[in-house]
């Protein structure tokens, strides 16, 4: 098989001969964009790979056209596209996936499916959010489309993780790449969650700590778990966890003016000024 | 790449959790205590959450994330005594335990119980079934 650790999950792809080349080309960017080590997650996700073969009994669910779908039933996550089908048991970390070995694009979207289906399980949670990484600390900035988080995190001084999607993972509360929807930057790795931010556009600055209820709500928009109930049910404990841990503000900001000195001393990031170089994690 | 429709997301409304959101039982006793009580033989009905239904209490009041529809309902600690109750006890039982803990008389208690369970069914949180969580 092969092996991989993204964002503290292990992940085993096979049987390694499957693995085409350009599926593991995107498994080395994937490893590349990632930490390797860890071993948080505990036992390994195991993907089994299959070929789509024409007369299989599987291929007749495969979509007909258009963007893969994702459907659930109880604990099972079902991915139907027109070049592939997949079958993933989170709870359990393993599935399946058959797919067009001409296509290097259905392993990524399995995998991704699979890690934000898993992560509750384990204890992390993967959100719809720009990873900040300022003095060493991780930060999250969150909001609805048009408040500034992808805005912000072009203007960040401070290395990105990504402006699209991080994972929050909790005892203790960790920042760190999904890997996928990565930077071009070269910092990745772990590190200390230290705010989780809702972004709200506005003339001045104001940031405001959100109460537990409050930030619940407000961060249930943004967790990025398949709508299943026996998926949400680990994903709102994790969630309750991490809202007992880290702090979450709302932050009006006008992008019109640099916000970063006022997030650094309302976070009391006391090693802001820390060059990027330092706040890097450890290529693997 | 091939992309997944839409996302994962729960919520697809990009302006947050305001659309479609509903609060239940926000003023609590009494407002429900106009309505006829449950009749003796119903108060042994018993029902299933709906596995659409995921729910977790924090701080006394539950939030109950309505996976059907993209919704998010937060309930009020009464109200959310009375949901927390309804997969185990029997209907008499979450009467009691409203009288004990909110001091309320017991017709007012299982008025609020009626009616939040109605509505509860009305809304398709609770179909009627044998009690407990299903998948």
């Amino acid at each position: 098989v092969t092996e991989l650790t993204v964002a503290g999950l292990p992940l085993e792809i096979g049987p390694r001969e499957l693995v085409t080349d350009l599926e593991a080309e995107m498994l080395a960017e994937l490893s590349a964009r990632t930490e390797r080590d860890s071993g948080a997650g505990g036992d390994p996700f195991r993907l089994r790979l299959r070929n789509r073969r024409a007369g299989c009994p599987v291929a007749a669910s495969f979509a007909d056209d258009g963007p893969a779908t994702i459907s659930t039933r109880g604990g099972l996550i079902r991915l139907t596209h027109r070049a592939f089908a997949a079958d993933l048991e989170p709870h359990r970390g393993c599935g399946r996936l058959q797919r067009d070995p001409k296509d290097g694009f259905p392993l990524e979207v399995t995998l991704r499916v699979a890690l934000c289906s898993r992560l509750p399980f384990i204890g992390g949670l993967p959100l719809h959010g720009a990873g900040v990484v300022i003095g060493g600390s991780g930060v999250v900035f969150f909001g609805p489309s048009g408040a500034g988080k992808s805005t912000i995190a072009a203007a960040s001084p401070y290395p990105v993780l990504s402006d699209e999607l991080v994972v929050a993972g909790t005892d203790p509360p960790t920042l760190s790449s999904a890997g996928f929807f990565a930077t071009e930057s070269d910092t990745f790795g772990r590190f200390d969650l230290r705010a989780l931010v809702e972004l709200e556009k506005s003339v001045g600055f104001s940031m405001t700590v959100l109460t537990p209820k409050e930030a619940f709500r407000r961060l249930l928009s943004v967790t990025m778990v398949p709508a299943s109930s026996a998926l949400w049910s680990p994903s709102m404990s994790v969630l309750t966890a991490l809202i007992r841990e880290v702090p979450v503000y709302r932050m009006a900001w006008s992008p019109r003016e640099a916000p970063w000195a006022q997030i650094t001393s309302r976070l009391d990031l006391a090693g802001a000024t820390t060059a990027p170089d330092e706040t890097r994690g450890h290529r693997q | 790449m091939g992309g997944i429709e839409g996302d994962m997301r729960v919520f697809r409304d990009e302006h947050g959790l305001s659309a479609g959101e509903i609060e239940i039982a926000e003023s609590g006793f009494g407002r429900s205590a106009v309505s006829q009580p449950m009749k003796t033989s119903d108060t042994r009905a018993r029902f299933r959450i709906d596995p659409g239904i995921a729910w977790q209490v924090m701080d006394d009041e539950a939030v109950l994330l309505d996976l059907n529809r993209g919704t998010v309902v937060g309930l009020n600690p009464a109200a959310s005594r009375i949901w927390s109750m309804l997969g185990d006890h029997e209907e008499d039982a979450i009467v009691a335990a409203l009288v004990e803990e909110f001091d309320v008389s017991r017709e007012i208690a299982r008025a609020d119980v009626s009616q939040f369970i109605a509505t509860c069914l009305e809304r398709s949180f609770l179909v009627p079934g044998t009690g407990g969580e299903v998948e």
